[in-house]
């Protein structure tokens, strides 16, 4: 029974690794211009094509668009597989503590209050914006113990950015309210190539400590005060995994916007591809689940209009939603949170 | 030498502002090894408080805890974890992983930075699960195993701990009569054959008294915990005063059935 069970976790492993080259492979390929197989190949394989256009739009904008995706997707769906585990909740994600409204409340206040265009100052925005949310969040952690009041608190603090968000909205003009609104759809082409070495270092940094933090998310499934008696430093754990999401959400708010649904849905996707919540299978699939969905996620967005792709986060909301809507309904399943 | 000891243990809870809420005073209480201890009392008594007291979860207002001589404070979470193992009532969210997943958390303590088991490890985990008899199960989600066999599983685990006591919050509350009874006699045996120390709260007098080693009685009126055998306890009309008549005489006949 237990040599079956490896052998399924092994074919998960290789079929997942086989779609994500897939996917990876679309995104590069297939694009609003049309540019054939071979000299998309000629040009990865660094020979370049005789157009250069072509080589600008493989070069510098799909690699880094597939790249981008491909990194948010898994820092989104840790993010959110994180926090299920540390709130026993299945319908925690990243979006839910408010550090991604934090995010948001900061690019608004730039791009509306401040009427500040620059690139960069959204992301410092977004960064600060979480970053504020996460302190607040962390430092009621070391004072609440009880992680469902802990939950609430950032919800709370969620509702408040949004109002202050809607605040701002309601006085500004036409325009900025469309440029908030376009950003809050949430786009992975925003990172450039020179951008790309930054957003992927913060990215992998946290994707490293998630990996480091198996042991721990393991223990924390029987709960605090029984991982507690395992010998888990309770705050310790609690405080590292919030710093982990929050850093990890953070830098994908902040350069790709504000992208729902992926955080909370594919951890779900990886459990029902896995049929286990053991962490130590669990955070590898879920990596590279959430690496495909957003794969797919921007492959779709590719296929609207050319000049006008479909927006981002309708997308990831018509495929997670109804993972959800499955996850909920399917009862004779495993019961994951029991 | 007593495993777990306390002098003069007063347990509750900080409020703000410093204020404090008592829940009992003033404990001087010994868990011998090799036996098995049932605490008994009425709801808000502070059963609970006190298991998570003598097991470290939560420190004493006043007074010591000692384990095996030495004060809690003075271990590191990491050798308390290779002395006292517990088992809540707790909810969890193991549902979705195996009935050896489960047990295999026990050797948390024992195992590398990323938790991978040796094959010392693996045997240890295996045998947990045959002397609490879910071997069968091993390969099973927790989330479908009975209640009883669930409860059987998270004994097993703080088995694996290898822990010379296991404390535990009413490990048959939710149990269905067959299973309570597997487990009542599958702790008394532990208890006497493997020498581990063995607290269980409960609110069964019945099974308690028939089988625990030693009682632990909380007495709300007089604010104080009265200990001893099953037997010695009756002598002395403990029962009636604390439980009421007819607890008493169903004492009696327990005691008469042992």
């Amino acid at each position: 029974m237990a040599s079956r069970k490896k052998h399924n976790s092994t074919l998960t492993y290789v079929a997942i690794g086989i779609i994500l080259l897939v996917m990876f492979a679309a995104n590069i390929f297939y694009g609003s211009v049309k540019i054939p197989f071979r000299e998309v190949l000629t040009i990865l394989f660094g020979n370049g094509s005789d157009r250069a256009s072509w080589n600008y739009i493989v070069l510098e904008t799909r690699l880094p668009q597939a790249v981008t995706a491909l990194l948010s997707g898994a820092a989104l769906a840790i993010s959110g597989l994180m926090l299920q585990t540390l709130f026993k909740n299945p319908l925690a994600g990243p979006s839910i503590l408010g550090v991604s409204d934090g995010a948001n409340l900061g690019v608004a206040l730039v791009m509306i209050y401040f009427t500040a265009t620059s690139y960069l100052a959204t992301i410092v925005a977004a960064f600060i914006g979480a970053a504020v949310v996460l302190a607040i969040i962390i430092l009621f952690a070391r004072k609440v113990n009880n992680n469902v009041m802990l939950l609430i608190i950032g919800i709370m603090v969620g509702y408040v950015a949004s109002s202050v968000i809607s605040i701002l909205n309601y006085h500004a003009t036409s325009d900025k309210v469309h440029q908030y609104v376009m950003w809050g759809m949430g786009d992975f082409s925003n990172v450039s190539t020179d951008k790309l070495p930054w957003f992927a270092s913060f990215s992998i940094a946290g994707l490293i400590l998630s990996l480091l933090l198996t042991k721990p998310l393991n223990a924390l499934l029987l709960g605090e005060e029984y991982a507690s008696n395992l010998g888990v430093n309770i705050r310790t754990v609690r405080l590292l995994i919030l710093v982990c999401t929050g850093i990890l959400t953070a830098t994908v708010t902040a350069f790709c916007g504000p992208i729902s649904f992926i955080g909370l849905a594919v951890p779900h996707i990886a459990r029902l591809l896995l049929g286990s919540s053991n962490h130590k299978s669990l955070i590898p699939v879920t990596i590279f689940a959430g690496a495909v969905t957003a794969l797919l996620c921007n492959f779709v967005t590719l296929l609207g209009n050319a000049s006008s792709p479909l927006p981002l986060n309708a997308v990831t909301s018509i495929i997670g939603a109804p993972i959800i809507i499955y996850v909920i309904m399917n009862r004779q399943n495993i019961q994951y949170f029991n | 030498m007593a495993f777990i000891s306390t002098e003069g243990l007063t347990i509750g809870y900080k409020l703000s502002k410093g204020a404090e809420k008592l829940v009992m005073q003033d404990m001087n209480l010994q868990l011998e090894g090799g036996g098995l201890t049932c605490l008994l009392g009425l709801n808000g008594t502070g059963k609970s408080t006190l298991l998570r007291t003598l097991c470290g979860i939560l420190p004493p207002l006043r007074g010591k805890v000692l384990v095996e001589g030495r004060p809690i404070g003075t271990y590191t979470k990491a050798e308390l974890a290779r002395i006292i193992g517990i088992v809540l009532t707790d909810k969890t969210s193991a549902g979705g992983i195996t009935i050896r997943e489960l047990v295999s958390m026990g050797r948390y303590p024992f195992t590398d930075f990323f938790g991978r088991l040796g094959s010392k490890d693996e045997d240890i985990v295996t045998e947990a699960m045959k002397a609490v008899g879910i071997y069968h199960k091993a390969a099973e989600y927790v989330s479908r195993v009975s209640d009883g066999e669930r409860q059987k599983a998270f004994i097993a685990k703080a088995l694996a701990q290898e822990c010379r006591t296991i404390i535990l919050d009413e490990p048959t509350a939710f149990l269905d009569i067959k299973s309570r009874i597997e487990v009542m006699d599958l702790l008394l045996d532990l208890a006497h054959s493997q020498g581990k120390a063995i607290l269980l709260s409960t609110h069964d007098l019945e099974a308690a008294v028939r089988s625990a080693d030693n009682l632990w009685i909380q007495d709300s009126e007089q604010g104080a915990m009265i200990c001893g055998a099953p037997s010695a306890l009756a002598a002395t009309g403990a029962f009636g005063r604390i439980f009421g008549k007819k607890a008493e005489s169903m004492v009696m006949e327990a005691l008469e059935s042992r």
